[in-house]
């Protein structure tokens, strides 16, 4: 645990202009292997940090470090970072409906050209427990199936880190448990850090830690 | 990815085969009068290169070879050169035959017939003027055997014999006696074109620079399909035609091309984002759009060649061209439509590639 994966230093985020401070001035450290919740209510930030961390989008300042990369430089895509370091998991599984469940985990897999891509597809799909639904695609699937579709997508690439923005959102309690227990079986067998982003303190209390944001604001003191 | 590629143009079958149609019926063009144009030049190069004659000669300015008119008084001038072995004169119009109002009717002296490459296949010259001599195909169509009669713009002519010359355009019809065809047609010692045979050791290129000398602004001289183009503008201007309707469709076909991929990009905001979230670098996410458009372009390359074959096809069975056009369907020809398909589907697909492959992934995902 003593790795950091995520060092964060007076992230600043605007939107409009700069009439919306989304985040305003967090800093953080999150380490290897860790399952940290970031809670908060509703336009707290959260959603932004997590897309800061997983490179869909630059801080305005402020320095952030993630899997030795650092995300606050100008220039370059991120998208090669996103394929090898990072896995999404988002609150609507986001798979793509004309595609097999099978196809969908082996979307982020084209990037990196792994010979043995299928045969880790497939053994993702029978870890969550889908391995006779891989040629089904979402439409046939439930709500639950799709999002563990999604998680088996998130780890196809052996990425450093899961990030996942309110991951059973959409679920119900019963199937949100179970996605919950599969996300923290799968981060602790596979050591990758998982940071789960919710407003639902119940969905939080399932993390080693709980980094709460406020008004673009982290509310308990981070050590560093 | 080709995989991922087909699945997206499966998804909007309807709109995926629209697209197709646009840029096929361009093809379709392309394939249908380049074949008919091809033709009807191998038809000229066959004509030109037809017998022994060195080279032809008809007038100048002339839109088209059927309508050249060089006078007779020509033909006695040159014949007389010593550079000239031989020269003869012929007639070439359009006359009205039982069934066929544009039958192709030659006249010419049977001494010429040697020039015109023409080939006795039954029966005898002709020796009066009202003797005529049918085509080998039309003698068998039309039921003639020599010793009948056939009627050829309301006159009565008794047929003689059947020829062949090897090649479509002068084999469309008949041959009368020159001079027959020119009392016919009230066109006295007028001639269409005079074929020409240079002596031994005379170069053809020097004889040939004389009449366009000699004869500059009235007469040109032909070898080859490649200068009757240049010198009559009917072929050229069915070329031109034709790239212009096929210029015409293709445009439309880019357009529904952009169209169809601006839709397709615009309703697949969300998941073009996702696949950029997990990794996608904007070039993939560029490849995959060309690719579909690419696609549309070579699912028309194939239903365009198919329409545009049929089309030609259906155009030679006409009763009023049968005989006179054979589409000739050229490997390059085919090339072309499959090269200019492809690039209606690139060039329709740039845009909307560049618009797939500036999406932000994070604004994507918040887009409903």
């Amino acid at each position: 645990m003593s790795d950091r994966t995520v060092v964060a230093r007076d992230l600043v985020k605007t939107y409009e202009n700069g009439r919306t401070r989304a985040l305003d001035g967090v800093s953080l450290e999150i380490f290897s292997g860790e399952f940290v919740a970031i809670c908060g209510p509703s336009g707290s930030g959260k959603s932004t940090l997590l897309n800061l961390i997983g490179a869909l989008d630059r801080p305005d300042s402020g320095e952030l470090w993630v899997a030795g990369e650092d995300l606050t430089r100008s220039h370059g895509d991120f998208a090669g970072f996103r394929a090898r370091k990072v896995g999404f998991i988002f609150q609507l599984h986001n798979l793509i409906p004309s595609l097999t469940a099978l196809e969908n985990v082996l979307i982020p897999t084209l990037e990196l050209n792994r010979r043995d891509a299928h045969a880790r597809a497939r053994e993702l799909l029978e870890r969550v427990g889908l391995a006779d639904k891989a040629h089904r695609r979402p439409p046939e699937l439930s709500g639950g199936e799709r999002q563990r579709v999604a998680v088996a997508r998130a780890l196809v690439n052996n990425p450093e880190l899961i990030l996942a923005d309110e991951p059973t959102g959409s679920l119900d309690s019963k199937t949100e448990q179970a996605v919950l227990e599969l996300l923290r079986g799968l981060q602790s067998e596979r050591g990758v850090t998982l940071i789960l982003v919710t407003h639902d303190p119940r969905v939080a209390q399932s993390a080693d830690r709980v980094i709460e944001l406020v008004d673009g604001l982290v509310t308990a003191p981070v050590a560093f | 990815m080709a995989g991922l590629i087909l699945k997206n143009l499966w998804r909007q079958k309807v709109r995926s085969l629209l697209a197709v149609a646009g840029i096929s019926l361009g093809i379709a063009t392309i394939i249908a009068l380049g074949a008919i144009a091809d033709g009807m030049e191998h038809n000229l190069i066959a004509t030109l290169r037809s017998g022994k004659a060195d080279f032809s000669i008809g007038q100048a300015h002339a839109p088209m070879i059927v309508l050249s008119s060089v006078s007779e008084a020509r033909l006695y001038e040159i014949a007389r050169w010593p550079e000239v072995k031989q020269a003869v004169g012929a007639l070439v119009t359009f006359a009205s035959f039982p069934g066929n109002p544009y039958f192709l009717t030659i006249g010419i002296e049977p001494e010429a017939f040697e020039l015109g490459g023409v080939t006795l296949l039954e029966g005898r010259a002709f020796s009066a003027e009202d003797e005529v001599l049918l085509w080998k195909i039309a003698a068998s169509t039309l039921g003639i055997k020599p010793g009948d009669a056939i009627e050829i713009d309301l006159k009565k002519f008794r047929v003689v014999g059947v020829y062949e010359t090897g090649n479509l355009l002068e084999d469309g019809g008949a041959l009368l006696p020159l001079r027959a065809l020119q009392k016919l047609k009230s066109r006295p010692s007028e001639l269409t074109v005079i074929l020409v045979r240079v002596n031994e050791g005379v170069s053809v290129e020097e004889a040939m620079a004389r009449v366009e000398r000699e004869y500059a602004g009235s007469l040109i001289t032909l070898r080859s399909a490649e200068e009757f183009n240049k010198n009559y503008q009917s072929l050229s201007l069915v070329r031109a035609g034709s790239w212009l309707i096929s210029l015409l469709a293709l445009v439309i076909g880019g357009i529904g091309v952009m169209n169809t991929m601006i839709m397709s990009v615009f309703e697949r905001t969300r998941e073009i984002g996702i696949l950029r979230a997990v990794g996608w670098r904007r070039g993939r996410v560029l490849q995959m759009i060309l690719g579909e458009s690419l696609s549309l372009g070579a699912l028309a390359a194939c239903v365009g060649t198919l329409i545009g074959w049929g089309a030609a096809r259906a155009v030679t069975l006409l009763p009023q061209v049968r005989g006179l056009i054979s589409p000739v369907y050229a490997p390059d020809l085919f090339a072309q439509a499959v090269v200019i398909a492809l690039g209606v589907g690139l060039l329709g697909g740039l845009y909307p590639a560049y618009r797939a492959a500036k999406i932000s992934p994070q604004e994507a995902l918040r887009y409903e």
